[in-house]
């Protein structure tokens, strides 16, 4: 089953225009990666994960920070051996560990790559597929991508299952006597083979289908299809412009301040 | 079927369903189809397959629009939506310089395929490579981000090792594949 992230939920965030959303995210992203020192960075850090508790709940915080665990490790882990400088906080042997600005550099890595994960996370989870396309259709993303990707989003769950299906059928052709292609490496990638060219087959002669049912909806006719889908604006929207302004104000003038210190 | 193929490859309903398919082509081989690796005891996923496959068959801004397309999707769709951005660009880039790869050589001459296949590997194994470790050395230090080089690297070499065979598999089993190059 492939599924989108988005949940549905009555949450402020979740009624929040998808068009300030599509705003506001590539400036809060930017923030991570201004020189603002390891408090800075993890307290903004920790809005999200409040902001991603209070809206979606403490379940929910988990959920993108397992999908990156071991790369967290990994961080931990290497990133103290890049940075020797500063004051010895760890060592054996004569061999130095851990350093003060190794550990400060460790928690803005780990601070900023668990953040950034939160804040796609909040926006996929709290934003449906057809309003982030809607959304980019606003900001002038042209119609024929939007449309490849509304396709492209209706095709995966299709092609997902013929991959079921070819899987199974080409199961059904061993014998019940037959030895296991899966037990061998070579006979693994053997076996994914006839599989992968039937499913590629398969999915290439959708093609002129497809085609087909796009030339009857008018894609491609001299005069343009008028568009019926528009991107309705929440009741509160006022409301939802002026906390937009306001937290861009405090995004610029945090600036401001970071900079002239 | 050779003159409609003909006819249709210049037409926009055609491209794009030809696009919106190959996007979902390299999302399933993204997410579901995995292979093990046995001495890491992890997957490495079919993406450039699927990305070598659409470069040799359809051409390189087939590939730019659906590996780039198909890659981000899959990793919104998987959970790792702060990749996808960084994905799209990595992966797109690398099918499209593939693609321009096999345009130029052409694909008839054995050795000129040959070379092509090389040339497309490392050029396409450094794009990708080299986007995701300085964008991974940027968010999370440059450490971390050189542990991912040789899974990259492994994942390219899939790409060529099963990309090829399943173009030239493709295109026999399926000859009217042949004209739907642009």
């Amino acid at each position: 089953m492939i599924d989108t992230l988005y949940r549905d939920a009555p949450s402020a965030l979740h009624r929040y225009d998808s068009r300030l959303k599509l705003f506001l995210l590539p400036l809060l992203l930017i923030i991570f990666f201004l020189p603002l020192g390891t408090a800075a960075v993890c307290a903004y850090t920790l809005t999200f994960i409040l902001l991603t508790m209070a809206v979606l709940g403490f379940r929910e915080v988990l959920m993108p920070l397992k999908a990156i665990f071991p790369l967290l490790i990994l961080i931990t882990i290497l990133t103290p051996f890049f940075h020797r400088a500063g004051e010895p906080l760890l060592e054996t042997g004569g061999i130095v560990l851990l350093t003060d600005e190794g550990a400060a550099e460790t928690l803005v890595y780990i601070a900023r790559f668990s953040g950034i994960s939160l804040l796609f996370f909040l926006f996929f989870r709290t934003t449906a597929m057809e309003n982030i396309l809607l959304g980019l259709s606003w900001y002038r993303l042209p119609y024929n991508m939007t449309l490849v990707i509304s396709i492209a989003l209706r095709y995966i769950p299709h092609l997902a299952g013929l991959y079921g299906q070819i899987k199974a059928a080409h199961a059904l052709r061993c014998g019940i006597n037959d030895e296991l292609p899966c037990r061998r490496k070579r006979g693994r990638i053997g076996g994914l083979f006839p599989i992968l060219v039937s499913l590629v087959i398969q999915s290439v002669k959708t093609i002129p289908t497809l085609t087909m049912a796009l030339e009857l909806k008018g894609i491609g006719r001299s005069n343009p299809r008028s568009r019926c889908r528009r991107l309705e604006s929440p009741a509160n929207i006022r409301m939802q412009l002026f906390f937009t302004l306001v937290l861009l104000v405090l995004m610029l003038s945090a600036l401001v301040v970071f900079l002239t210190n | 079927m050779e003159n409609q193929t003909d006819k249709s490859k210049q037409n926009l309903a055609f491209r794009i369903a030809a696009i919106a398919v190959l996007t979902a082509l390299t999302t399933v081989c993204t997410m579901i189809i995995r292979v093990p690796v046995t001495p890491t005891r992890g997957y490495i996923n079919l993406a450039d397959v699927a990305i070598f496959f659409t470069a040799m068959t359809f051409g390189p801004f087939t590939a730019l629009a659906a590996g780039g397309l198909g890659t981000a999707l899959a990793d919104i769709l998987g959970g790792y939506a702060q990749w996808a951005p960084i994905t799209f660009f990595a992966h797109g880039v690398q099918g499209l310089v593939i693609g321009l790869i096999f345009k130029t050589s052409g694909t008839e001459e054995k050795g000129k395929m040959v070379m092509a296949l090389v040339i497309s590997f490392i050029l396409g194994t450094l794009i990708m490579a080299g986007t995701y470790f300085v964008t991974g050395g940027l968010m999370y230090g440059f450490g971390a981000a050189a542990t991912e080089i040789p899974g990259n690297i492994l994942q390219n070499v899939a790409g060529v090792v099963l990309g090829f065979p399943l173009y030239l598999a493709v295109k026999k089993a399926y000859p009217p594949i042949a004209g739907y190059r642009w």
